[in-house]
């Protein structure tokens, strides 16, 4: 089932972002939104998340209600912020251990898995250390792992490469691809195009808090007369369309 | 825009931030605290100078150790105040001169008023010490104002001189900028010898002393001026400066800090390894909401140290009055105990903001009932304290008992009614 978003309309206050958008990110498959800034992606992930309240449609995950039923939509989800959060009072380790009893899972038969993705990030000796210790892309690896290990039925990436060297880039998008793989749905957002086509399943496109497009990188490639490779350059189409109208 | 306009400008902007974080300061709560604590010291104070205690009881030389002690703790309050900001290495840049002769000028004056007052107040507390313990203690006195002030009037200077790149032979050596052993010599060191030779020496002595440190001051003073020809050759160190400047805006913001919730403070996290052992026996195998507020306020630079001094401050206050009545030494449980409550508040609110606690799926029902949770641990904690203080200065079961049921009284009354009206309060 997967996400289902329906008629979604709603924003800050008094500042209505979102004007009723739809789309679906279906088990097992990876969907990015895009746009400019300030077309609603971010908006749209705090709805999710159950930051924004909608002012009207609906936020489902495998037929859970966001608003009634928010500790179970928000059970099965795992978040990778834009920007790390972190308790400055939390160890590493601490930090994990939290995530996974609020999750309900049991320490002991997850480990594993926890394991083996500090190792793959290059945290396994730092399970002690605070967070005033880590460097911003250690910061961001933390939010990977404690993201990853949870297993979620919907993984929400805000930026998944921001901050993070090549290795822990191309280790990003493996991890992603095996989350789908699982049947988990992945929701990205991301402003690199070309990179993100190589490994999404679909663009959904906002402009201005309405979707525009949605389909598969070669569909958008086509709609606008671009190269799968060049689709970067629908910025450029796009900020152009907004300065014509402006 | 002239140096000295600009000092002046900041130091008006500072005031009124100040008075911004007294407001804060001055809330109720506190100042029905401090109201207790001046009682209890001065009742304290009063009841030890008018006891008859034998004569060797006053001549101990503990006494010496004891005010020599307050009145270097005194020398450390009132830093020199410069508020240079980061970004005056940048915009500053090209009016060292006019920046070492009129803006540190107005800086040392105005850092001296402060630092005079300070020192003033720690002087007057000893006061009455100085005059039971000693026969003619008016020399003593006076020798002791002179010499505090000036040295922490030579002590600002020296700060100031720090704040410069010198060349080579106008530089006076001794340590590096900072040192331990700089500290050591002339923080602890030198005014303790002063200050003891002072409180030994009899009253002729005492005044060659003065006039003898009176030249010394005056040496000191000439080699810290800034004439017309030192403003041009000496050149703003501005990293020093700017660091001066910022660990002095910090220390008053810990003060400010150790009573009150200053707002935009930068956070401090202390580990506290001796705490973990403790720490993991209380949270073992407890639910994950209670885990993180135990784990979060062991940690804290902010809302455990407060609590700690008020529960011993509290504690002290209870001890001293001994004799006081019932009533009185209950009254003062009650507001130790409420207070540790308003204290903890912070913790609930801070936690709720950070999103990772909002994204734990984790009924709101259970993260408040877990934060009541840590409450009920804490106020048993503060009433097995009060009871043990009682049973220790002076036993009485009568008290002790009157003690319990009121205590229980009142943490039933605040975590069935005040704690969640206070929650709901904080998430409006």
């Amino acid at each position: 089932m997967g996400l289902k978003i329906n008629n979604l309309s709603g924003g800050y206050a008094g500042n209505n972002v979102l004007k009723n958008i739809t789309f679906d990110v279906p088990d097992g498959k990876i969907v990015a939104l895009i746009g400019l800034n300030g077309a609603g992606k971010s908006t749209t992930v705090n709805h999710v998340i159950g930051e924004l309240q909608p002012q009207m449609g609906s936020i489902c995950l495998n037929g859970t209600n966001i608003v009634s039923e928010p500790t179970m939509f928000k059970s099965q989800i795992a978040y990778i912020p834009e920007q790390p959060i972190l308790y400055d009072e939390l160890t590493l380790g601490e930090h994990l251990h939290l995530m996974l009893a609020a999750h309900d899972i049991d320490n002991e038969t997850s480990w594993t898995r926890v394991a083996s993705l500090l190792t793959l990030f290059r945290l396994e000796n730092k399970l002690n250390w605070l967070p005033i210790h880590f460097s911003k892309g250690m910061r961001q690896k933390v939010m990977l792992v404690s993201a990853f290990m949870l297993n979620a039925p919907l993984l929400i990436v805000d930026e998944p490469f921001l901050g993070l060297d090549t290795l822990a880039q191309r280790d990003v998008i493996q991890l992603i691809q095996e989350q789908a793989r699982l049947g988990n749905s992945i929701l990205i957002t991301t402003h690199l195009l070309a990179s993100a086509a190589s490994f999404v399943d679909q663009f959904v496109v906002l402009y201005e808090g309405k979707v525009r497009f949605v389909g598969s990188p070669s569909e958008l490639a086509e709609e606008n007369q671009l190269s799968v490779n060049n689709l970067d350059e629908l910025f450029d189409l796009m900020q152009r369309e907004l300065a014509n109208e402006g | 825009m002239k140096g000295n306009k600009l000092f002046w400008q900041r130091f008006r902007r500072t005031q009124r931030t100040n008075v911004k974080y007294f407001r804060l300061l001055f809330n109720d709560h506190f100042v029905l605290f401090l109201v207790i604590l001046f009682g209890a010291f001065v009742l304290g104070y009063r009841e030890l100078l008018n006891t008859s205690y034998p004569i060797m009881f006053w001549r101990s030389n503990w006494w010496q150790v004891v005010i020599i002690i307050w009145l270097l703790i005194g020398l450390h309050i009132g830093d020199l105040l410069t508020y240079f900001r980061p970004a005056d290495r940048l915009y500053l840049l090209g009016n060292d001169s006019d920046i070492i002769k009129k803006y540190l000028s107005s800086a040392i004056r105005i850092s001296i008023i402060y630092a005079s007052i300070w020192q003033l107040i720690f002087i007057g507390v000893v006061v009455p010490l100085l005059l039971r313990i000693y026969v003619s203690s008016m020399a003593r006195v006076v020798a002791i104002v002179v010499f505090i002030i000036t040295y922490k009037l030579i002590l600002l200077l020296y700060e100031r001189d720090k704040l410069f790149l010198k060349q080579r032979r106008q530089t006076i050596k001794v340590f590096e900028p900072n040192s331990m052993a700089e500290k050591l010599l002339f923080q602890i060191l030198v005014p303790s010898i002063f200050l003891e030779l002072i409180l030994t020496l009899t009253s002729s002595p005492i005044y060659i002393l003065v006039v003898a440190w009176s030249v010394l001051t005056v040496v000191a003073y000439r080699y810290f001026y800034i004439n017309r020809f030192k403003a041009n050759s000496f050149a703003m160190n501005w990293n020093s400066a700017i660091q001066q400047a910022q660990n002095q805006q910090q220390h008053v913001l810990h003060f400010f800090s150790m009573f009150a919730e200053i707002p935009n403070q930068p956070k401090i996290i202390k580990r506290r390894f001796y705490l973990d052992i403790f720490l993991y026996r209380l949270i073992k195998s407890k639910p994950a909401m209670l885990k993180l507020y135990w784990t979060r306020l062991a940690r804290d630079t902010e809302i455990l140290p407060l609590i700690t001094r008020l529960i011993i401050i509290g504690m002290i206050i209870i001890g001293v009055l001994k004799s006081a009545p019932d009533w009185l030494i209950i009254g003062i449980a009650i507001i130790i105990v409420y207070l540790v409550n308003f204290q903890l508040l912070p913790l609930f609110s801070d936690t709720q903001k950070k999103l990772w606690t909002r994204l734990m799926p984790i009924p709101n029902s259970n993260k408040q009932q877990m934060f009541i949770r840590l409450h009920r641990t804490m106020n048993y904690f503060v009433c097995t304290l009060c009871i043990i203080t009682v049973a220790v200065t002076n036993f009485s079961m009568q008290r002790i008992i009157l003690l319990l049921i009121v205590l229980s009284v009142v943490i039933i009354g605040l975590q069935k009614s005040y704690i969640p009206y206070m929650i709901k309060k904080i998430k409006k």
